[in-house]
């Protein structure tokens, strides 16, 4: 099996750019390369000023591939390429670049690997980033953890292979206008061209936004559109960032409806949540005895949290690690406390 | 009439056989079976981020940058 034939429109493509393969991120400067390091594949299409034209990557709680196809890659190539020739041309306006960043400007980095010869990793930067920030106090846990929001949130589904553009629109994208066919340009001003761009720029949003502003083309028209953003858009499953979330809790749980809490007797404002896996290392660490059915209704005697749509969602954002709560727990109709011991992280990679 | 790229693109959105990435291409395939597909790479890969720099200076062209874990 070949990666990449000469012969292939890819191969053809690939040979009309310098490919550059980087496994170790020692030297590399992640302030111009930042993306969210939990992707498998990330690339960038940039030139020799490192004047980036376009991402390609982006994943989602599913998969790591998700959003990855080889037809869409051509396309983004394409795009690369006719971005340079502008650029070339003095057609394409320069970027102001981020401050540069080095894996040797983050303390907790250094001491993990960089000092001991070990090889940086991606994911280690982004989890050793925001051990960094717990240290320093400037750890932001809605910013630091959630940064690659759902667009299936929106009601958008995109036809994978053709880009950004829409399959399918429902809830709040088709409620602004969002249709089929459409193609996504622009994100609240910005230039985007692939799914790495407009999951890059979506993740900037600040979470307190309500609305987003998405340019789509149509029928070689351009569309302005307002998209209403839903509670906790920017909210996702953190489970495949597990190594990088503090403090840990050892068992998942998900929200209950409305009316569920409402029939239960419980704050239907409030978090409470379901028990739907637990860690075996909970016996292990006697962090807590909960069971899969149980139901959270309250932390420490709180049962409301503004962004918090579960038990645990409030915990992870809310507490430091090591930290030891009371649960309020609803099991088999009859209402029980329950200590629960969090605890940090102790080995990474 | 709305183009990006001032006429020269429009032909980019036009339908393409789709192949999507495998997941046993691309993140699963593992040692020795893995540096020899990637062995067989028609495409030549530079592995230092300043020496693709320096070539993309020298040719006049754009730069694909991968990140990855080693394969």
């Amino acid at each position: 099996m070949v990666l990449t034939e000469e012969n292939t429109k890819r191969g053809k493509l690939l040979q009309q750019y310098v490919t550059a393969r980087i496994t170790r991120m020692d030297r590399i400067n992640i302030g111009l390369f930042d993306y969210d390091r939990y992707n498998t594949l990330y690339f960038f299409l940039l030139n020799a000023d490192e004047q980036i034209y376009l991402r390609y990557g982006g994943r989602d709680v599913r998969s790591a591939t998700t959003y990855l196809n080889l037809e869409s890659l051509e396309l983004a190539l394409e795009q690369g390429l006719e971005l340079h020739k502008q650029y070339r041309a003095g057609k394409l306006a320069r970027r102001t670049a981020p401050p540069p960043k080095y894996p040797r400007d983050i303390p907790a980095l250094v001491e993990r690997t960089v000092s001991r010869g070990r090889c940086v990793e991606c994911h280690l930067i982004g989890d050793l980033e925001n051990v960094q920030r717990e240290r320093e106090g400037t750890l932001d846990k809605l910013r630091d953890l959630h940064r690659a929001p759902d667009i299936r949130k929106l009601g958008i589904e995109l036809d994978v292979p053709k880009g950004l553009k829409i399959a399918s629109a429902a809830g709040a994208a088709a409620d602004a206008g969002v249709r089929p066919g459409d193609v996504i340009h622009k994100l609240n001003g910005v230039d985007v061209w692939t799914f790495g761009d407009f999951q890059w720029e979506y993740g900037r949003v600040h979470h307190s936004a309500t609305e987003i502003a998405i340019a789509v083309e149509r029928h070689g028209s351009s569309l302005d559109l307002n998209v209403q953003l839903p509670r906790f858009w920017w909210h996702t499953d953190l489970t495949y960032r597990n190594l990088s979330v503090d403090p840990r809790v050892y068992f998942r749980s998900e929200p209950l409806a409305r009316e569920e809490k409402r029939t239960l007797g419980l704050d239907d404002e409030g978090f409470a949540s379901r028990v739907v896996s637990i860690d075996s290392l909970s016996d292990i660490l006697e962090s807590h005895q909960l069971q899969i059915g149980d139901v959270i209704y309250g932390v420490d005697g709180e049962t409301r949290d503004e962004v918090a749509n579960t038990a645990e969602l409030h915990i992870k954002l809310r507490r430091q690690a090591g930290s030891e709560l009371s649960l309020q727990v609803l099991r088999s109709g009859e209402r029980i406390e329950m200590p629960l011991k969090t605890t940090r992280m102790s080995f990474r990679k | 009439m709305f183009n990006r790229f001032s006429g020269s693109l429009l032909s980019l959105r036009t339908p393409r056989a789709g192949l999507f990435f495998g997941a046993a291409l691309l993140s699963s395939a593992i040692g020795l079976q893995q540096k020899a597909l990637f062995a067989k790479d028609a495409v030549t890969w530079i592995e230092s981020y300043d020496e693709a720099i320096e070539v993309a200076r020298e040719t006049g062209k754009p730069i694909f940058l991968e990140f990855r874990c080693a394969p």
